[in-house]
């Protein structure tokens, strides 16, 4: 008995000791100070937290003129980004400066604080790419600033296409015979797919927005109800279920084999949708035979390239949010947007950032021509943590062939309606 | 001091320390209070003192109690009837949230449902794999040996793991459809022996047409005739199983059967009845008698205190319905609606407010019988004429004589209209089945007319299971006609037809997490993998099957089958029952292998009760309709655990 | 199930076996290869995490069957151990599970003494009430209780998780301490009390030496329970700086990545698995005998 106490009391004791072997992680000081900035950041690399913490902490200080500002940063995974940076803002109580993803203007909305005091007659703001302001704007006010944007358009390989002049289709009905001509299945599995999205599935919700978009349709009517309904939610929807019934004829088809590396690498899949993170370096020699080019519009709409815009936001709970702002001026400027590009990778909002990405990289030069021709922020997406399930459930029931397209319709319209109205967005 | 100048560990342990402080504190005022509540009392010296010492040692829970159990759950139950949705203004909306969620409407509504279905296919499909996993892994453990007790730790080994997301994350890896472990060890077995290819081809074809069917009617697909063969088919394996000699053993077999689903009904008939915006008056006195059923069952059997609850609660819960009911903005005392409505719960309050005087005494019993047939009887004029003038008993006729109930094949309306998925014609069916199971439980002692019962209703059910199952048949191929004649899918029990219409080619795989077709059984091999703490449950109760039970058996001459079903299944039955309950409330309660294993595809067809609730609450912060998720979830799983405690007393006669 | 009998032969033991003995040999020889079958299934999600945890990130993406790969990559786990993530989440687990143990199995002791050892009015009640709060599921109060943390200032710190463990929570840890203090003789008690001791002291000096081995058992389960805790961390931390290796491990699954590095989160689910692993292979005894310990068998 004793000795198998103490044992137990000397494994406990041991994993204790473990980490004081390594590197033990500084504690941190937790203060809450008026001259203390919290920043909340996630999916950071070690790397550009260091030029956080090395460079641009300290030039801050120093333009500010005061050494013992005390500026931290805190990070998060993504995994549960949406719980942290919720419990905080709906809760009053967090840090001061918060990272936010492109949909969320209309999911804080008020709970954010109104910048314009504060940056209305800042003249650098001309610069920022006019869908990036509008990201993060809400109820005609600026909520924050934006920092990165991820332009998403679709990536078509030129020397896989059977024939390359029909690159890129620009319309609905030429993505279908681009997709039809480009597609393989045998033995009940597909060898090769005309077009991937980014789930390496073959429907997503965000993708499926840009559609009803390109069809020429919006979100909401000017009443605020939702639009689901209409002509041109239909045409994406349809569009939608002749690509996939092309590339699977019946839903049991199986998959592609499994994949090594990037998709668009492999060889079996000829266009889609990735994000720049899932693509390879653009030093890759493969850049030469892949094109890119927006999201294929429907009879009355315009092509598309959804911009994902990343940015920093005051909540409404800080007292004065004034330092807070010279902050995100400072991150903002020019030359840290120049910075952070080259440390981090971020794509910089504002245009005059752009000269040295666009003159030493085609690729980059190439994208952000996309994004300034046909691009559209993905934002004013209301209550978008209810309804990114919604669309899952009733589009995928759709395209599998469980529903009829006129049901489907009604549903995501009433439910949705639904939830716009348990979210005050009706009033 | 600062406390914000400290680390967060340094923060702690100053708060520790407090905390201590505190529950000293409070512990030793509540031996106080106790001990003077006791002197004004008048009790002795040494009783005061001892119950200050007994108060003040439980205090650390008594006040842990009141801080983290009651009043979180009275607030969270008045958040239940609220909109309180975080950073909004908070707003009293009547019993809005559980009709919402009971009666399945809306987007969340019916994931509310879907996660009740989850996890009822984690409980008919995953928990009875778990029993016998663990009886068997129990069974071979069950003796000395060489090396048992080593196997015993490695069996029990992954119930420690199963909850940390180290194990899940193994298993998400090795589920991987596309090159993951199991797949491709599947795959060579399927390349070097083809019988192995069939089998498991199969395997795959069965089980995914069990599992499109299961989600068809999860989404609310009409079953149509199919929904009178299910209790059908229970009554007639219940009645199967009473086939033979008569003993006590299967005297209770018949009432707990009966019992149990007396209590699914009832449960059914009720929450639909609470929250659906009329109710309907036939629930309300069906509510009443099973109140009156259940004073007059306990006053017969002497117990007091038993009876006074189920009075005062009944009453209350009379009183409560008339408040809310003109508290209703469409009731209102001159709606003759509500007029109706209170007149009903009058009738149903009278015999129980009747049942407070007297001493219960057979002439009592006799007038509370009487009243209760009245009940009875009002029931019955309400229904019967309804159910008779509409389709409702109707089918049930024709069935017996294999007829069809479809009239127009061509018109889909029509097809769904005639047995839309919540009929309540089939309560009634269900009722036969309990009237029929009780009748014979009743004729104990008149073996003649027992058989007659026995046989009539194995016949009446069987003939009914038959017919409707064919009428079923029917049913289905007329969705599937008119699709084929449309030149459309077919959206009937889509699922199941597209993977029941081929057999699966030779490449196929079971697609794990990344299907709803498959996503939920995923999730059954994960918790089957810690069997082991079920194991450790009939461990403990084989070693209480006393040895001179199997030595007479032996001298009887039974052989091992024998021995295990007539002498080691009915002694460890308790246990069974245990690891059933905890099986299905384990199953209600999933979260850690849901967050884990969740995608975007798979989430609706994975999430359990436990994770609609966290994601309504923590994810979308409607907090109002997260508590009232979790008193729906409270009240099952209460109800489990009563039914387990009941039952565990179910000791088996028959040896 | 197969009567084995406890000698094979009473022949001497250089003669052949008999057919009936053959026929027991089989018998026994099929019983152990189905029990390693089963430990096998058991054991194999384990192997497979530390077979992947030494694998490259080429290995890990490919289609194969390898449990083991050709050569081990030791340097996974050397990442992690750069990674000051984990040392953190490591402090941080420790740092919890020691709370609430001290505290959880203090407080429980106390109560347990309550309802064990001392007679007085209205233990009945409180016991039943107790174990009322058994059947009311843990979400009932898990949004009222983050309010109330919330209200206390406390979210992001560590004390809605360690501190709920000093009210003795846990009422199945009471019920089995309490089961275990009623098979205490009572004239022991009743010495010290003539001695004049008063139940502090009686709590202190003698029950609590004699129940070490029931608090050994509430201390393994406690452990195991909160090194795997995932959801109440996960609600109530909310700050990188706080998160326990749970968190951490989960974290390490970040679905946008691609390729999803598995070595890296298997290495990390190994390091996590470790400690528990241990202290099972320990104490393995207590949680089997917990059973007989409580008595409740349904």
């Amino acid at each position: 008995m004793k000795r198998v106490l103490s044992l137990l009391v000397l494994a406990v004791m041991a994993f204790g000791l473990l980490p004081l072997g390594g590197n033990t992680a500084p504690e941190p000081a937790v203060a809450q100070d008026q001259d203390t900035l919290e920043i909340y950041i996630t999916g950071l690399t070690e790397d550009t937290l260091n030029w956080f913490r090395d460079v641009a902490f300290p030039a801050f200080r120093e333009a500010k003129g005061d050494d013992s500002l005390q500026l931290e940063i805190l990070t998060g995974g993504w995994g549960d980004f949406d719980v942290t940076v919720a419990g905080w803002i709906t809760t009053g109580e967090g840090p001061d400066i918060v990272y936010l993803g492109s949909e969320y203007a209309a999911t804080y909305g008020d709970l954010l604080a109104d910048l314009d005091p504060y940056l209305a007659d800042w003249e650098e703001l001309d610069q920022f790419l006019p869908a990036a302001l509008d990201t993060v704007t809400w109820d005609g006010h600026l909520r924050g600033l934006p920092l990165l944007m991820s332009p998403r358009p679709i990536f078509y390989r030129t020397d896989l296409a059977a024939d390359p002049e029909a690159v890129p289709p620009m319309t609905f009905e030429d993505a279908l015979s681009f997709v039809e001509a480009n597609s393989a299945v045998a033995d009940g599995a597909m060898q090769q797919m005309g077009f991937m999205d980014i789930g390496s599935g073959l429907f997503d919700a965000q993708e499926f927005i840009a559609y009803i978009w390109s069809a020429g349709g919006e979100l909401y009517y000017e009443d605020g109800t939702s639009a689901f309904d209409s002509e041109e939610t239909a045409e994406a929807l349809q569009y939608m279920y002749d690509r996939r019934r092309i590339m699977m004829p019946t839903e049991t088809t199986a998959g592609l084999p499994p994949i090594e590396g990037y998709p668009i690498a492999s060889g079996s899949v000829v266009s889609g949708i990735f994000p720049m993170w899932n693509m390879p370096a653009t030093s890759d020699p493969i850049w030469e035979n892949i094109a890119i080019a927006p999201y294929p519009a429907g009879a009355n709409g315009e092509p598309v390239v959804q911009v994902f815009i990343d940015w920093l936001s005051v909540p409404e709970y800080v007292e004065d949010p004034s330092l807070a702002v010279d902050f995100l001026k400072f991150i903002g400027s020019q030359e840290n947007a120049i910075a952070l590009s080259t440390v981090a990778g971020f794509t910089p909002v504002r245009q005059d950032a752009w000269e040295e990405l666009r003159s030493n990289n085609p690729v980059w030069d190439q994208l952000l021509q996309a994004a300034v021709d046909y691009g559209r922020a993905f934002s004013d997406i209301r209550a978008s943590a209810e309804l990114r399930p919604l669309i899952v459930e009733q589009v995928n029931l759709y395209l599998s062939d469980q529903q009829s397209l006129e049901d489907t319709q009604l549903f995501l319209k009433e439910e949705y309606d639904a939830i716009l109205e348990e979210n005050g967005y009706l009033d | 001091m600062n406390l914000d100048q400290l680390g967060y560990h340094e923060q702690n342990l100053i708060w520790t320390g407090l905390t201590v402080l505190f529950i000293i504190v409070t512990s030793t005022i509540v031996g106080l209070i106790a001990s003077f509540i006791l002197r004004m009392a008048g009790a002795s010296e040494q009783e005061q003192r001892r119950a200050f010492w007994g108060f003040s040692f439980a205090g650390p829970w008594i006040v842990g109690f009141l801080i983290f159990v009651l009043g979180p759950a009275i607030a969270s139950f008045y958040y239940s009837f609220t909109d309180y949705k975080v950073g909004q203004p908070l707003k009293w909306i009547d019993i809005e949230n559980y009709r919402t969620l009971l009666l399945g409407e809306g987007a969340h509504g019916r994931r509310f449902k879907q996660a009740l279905f989850n996890s009822f296919y984690y409980t008919i499909i995953g928990v009875p794999l778990q029993i016998m996993a663990s009886l068997g892994m129990a069974l071979m453990l069950n003796r000395e040996g060489f090396g048992i007790r080593w196997f015993r730790t490695v069996y029990y080994l992954p119930v420690i793991l199963a909850g940390s997301p180290a194990a899940l994350l193994a298993w998400r890896y090795m589920l991987n459809p596309n090159g993951g472990f199991i797949n491709e060890a599947l795959k060579r077995f399927a390349e070097a022996f083809f019988v192995f290819d069939y089998l498991y081809r199969g395997f795959i074809y069965i089980f995914e047409g069990f599992n499109g069917f299961y989600i068809g009617i999860t989404r609310g697909n009409p079953v149509g005739p199919l929904k009178y063969t299910l209790p059908a088919v229970i009554a007639v394996l219940v009645l199967l199983a009473l086939l033979g000699e008569w003993t006590r053993g299967k005297r209770s077999l018949a009432t707990r059967s009966a019992e149990l689903l007396s209590i699914a009904v009832a449960y059914n008939m009720m929450s639909i009845g609470l929250v659906s915006t009329r109710v309907d008056l036939s629930w309300t006195y069906f509510f009443g008698l099973l109140l009156l059923a259940l004073v007059i069952a306990n006053g017969a059997q002497g117990k007091r205190l038993l009876v006074k609850v189920w009075q005062i609660g009944g009453l209350s819960m009379v009183a409560l319905s008339a408040f809310m009911t003109l508290r209703r903005a469409d009731y209102a005392l001159d709606n003759p609606d509500a007029q109706k409505y209170l007149i009903a719960l009058l009738l149903v309050a009278a015999p129980i407010v009747v049942s407070f005087f007297g001493v219960w005494d057979r002439r009592k019993l006799q007038m509370m019988g009487g009243l209760a047939v009245i009940l009875v009887l009002i029931i019955l004029i309400r229904v019967i004429p309804g159910q008779l003038d509409g389709d409702g008993l109707r089918p049930i006729g024709s069935y017996l004589t294999f007829g069809t109930t479809i009239k127009d094949a061509k018109d889909v309306d029509y097809l769904e209209d005639i047995h839309p998925y919540e009929y309540l014609s089939v309560h009634w069916v269900y009722g036969l089945v309990i009237l029929s199971l009780m009748g014979i439980a009743l004729l104990n002692n008149y073996p003649r007319q027992r058989h007659y019962l026995l046989g009539g209703s194995l016949a009446f059910f069987g003939l009914l299971a038959l017919g409707s199952f064919l009428d079923g048949q029917a049913y289905f191929n007329a969705f599937d006609d008119i699709a084929k004649a449309a030149g459309r899918p077919n959206y009937h029990f889509a699922l199941f037809h597209q993977v029941t219409d081929v057999f699966p080619d030779k490449d196929r795989v079971p697609l794990w997490m990344n299907n709803e077709l498959w996503s939920k059984p995923s999730l059954v091999l994960i918790t089957m993998w810690s069997s082991g703490a079920g194991m450790l449950i009939f461990l403990a109760a084989l070693k209480g099957v006393p040895r001179s039970l199997y030595e007479a058996a032996e001298v009887d001459g039974a052989n091992t089958l024998q021995k295990f079903f007539k002498i080691t299944l009915p002694m460890i039955s308790p246990a069974m029952f245990y690891n059933v309950v905890i099986g299905m409330i384990a199953a209600l309660q999933t979260f850690e292998s849901v967050y884990i294993l969740r995608t975007t595809q798979n989430e609706d067809s994975l999430a359990s009760a436990a994770y609609f609730l966290f994601v309504r609450t923590f994810r979308q912060l409607s907090i109002g309709q997260g508590a009232a998720a979790s008193w729906i979830l409270t009240v099952i799983i209460v109800t489990l655990t009563i039914l387990q405690f009941r039952y565990s007393q179910w000791v088996n006669y028959e040896v | 199930m197969a009567t084995l009998p406890k000698t094979l032969s009473k022949t001497p033991s250089f003669s052949f076996p008999t057919t009936k003995q053959w026929v027991n040999i089989i018998i026994k020889g099929l019983f152990y290869g189905a029990l390693i079958g089963g430990a096998l299934f058991f054991l194999f999600p384990l192997a497979w995490m530390i077979g992947t945890s030494l694998k490259t990130i080429q290995e890990v993406q490919q289609a194969q069957l390898n449990l083991f790969p050709s050569k081990a990559q030791w340097e996974n786990y050397d990442k992690i151990f750069h990674e000051a993530e984990f040392y953190r989440a490591y402090v941080n687990s420790v740092f919890i599970v020691t709370m609430v143990l001290l505290g959880t199995v203090t407080s429980v002791s106390l109560v347990a003494y309550a309802f064990s050892r001392l007679q007085w009015r209205g233990r009945n009640i409180v016991f039943a009430l107790m174990m009322g709060t058994l059947m009311l599921p843990y979400q009932a109060t898990l949004v009222p209780q983050y309010v109330l943390f919330f209200e206390l200032g406390w979210l992001r710190t560590f004390n809605p998780v360690t501190l709920p463990g000093f009210f003795a929570g846990g009422a199945s840890l009471v019920f089995l301490l309490r089961q275990f203090m009623m098979t205490l003789p009572k004239e022991l008690d009743e010495a010290a009390m003539i001695d004049g001791a008063n139940p502090l002291q009686i709590w202190w000096f003698i029950t609590m030496p004699l129940s070490r081995p029931a608090i050994a058992t509430v201390s393994v389960f406690l452990f195991v329970g909160q090194w795997n805790n995932l959801l109440q961390p996960l609600i109530y931390l909310q700050r990188s700086e706080l998160f326990t290796m749970p968190i951490y491990v989960a974290q390490k699954n970040n679905l946008q990545e691609s390729p999803i590095p598995w070595q890296d989160i298997m290495a990390a689910s190994v390091l996590f698995v470790i400690p528990v692993l241990v202290v099972f292979l320990l104490t393995q005894r207590f949680f089997t005998e917990s059973i007989t310990l409580t008595g409740s068998k349904g």
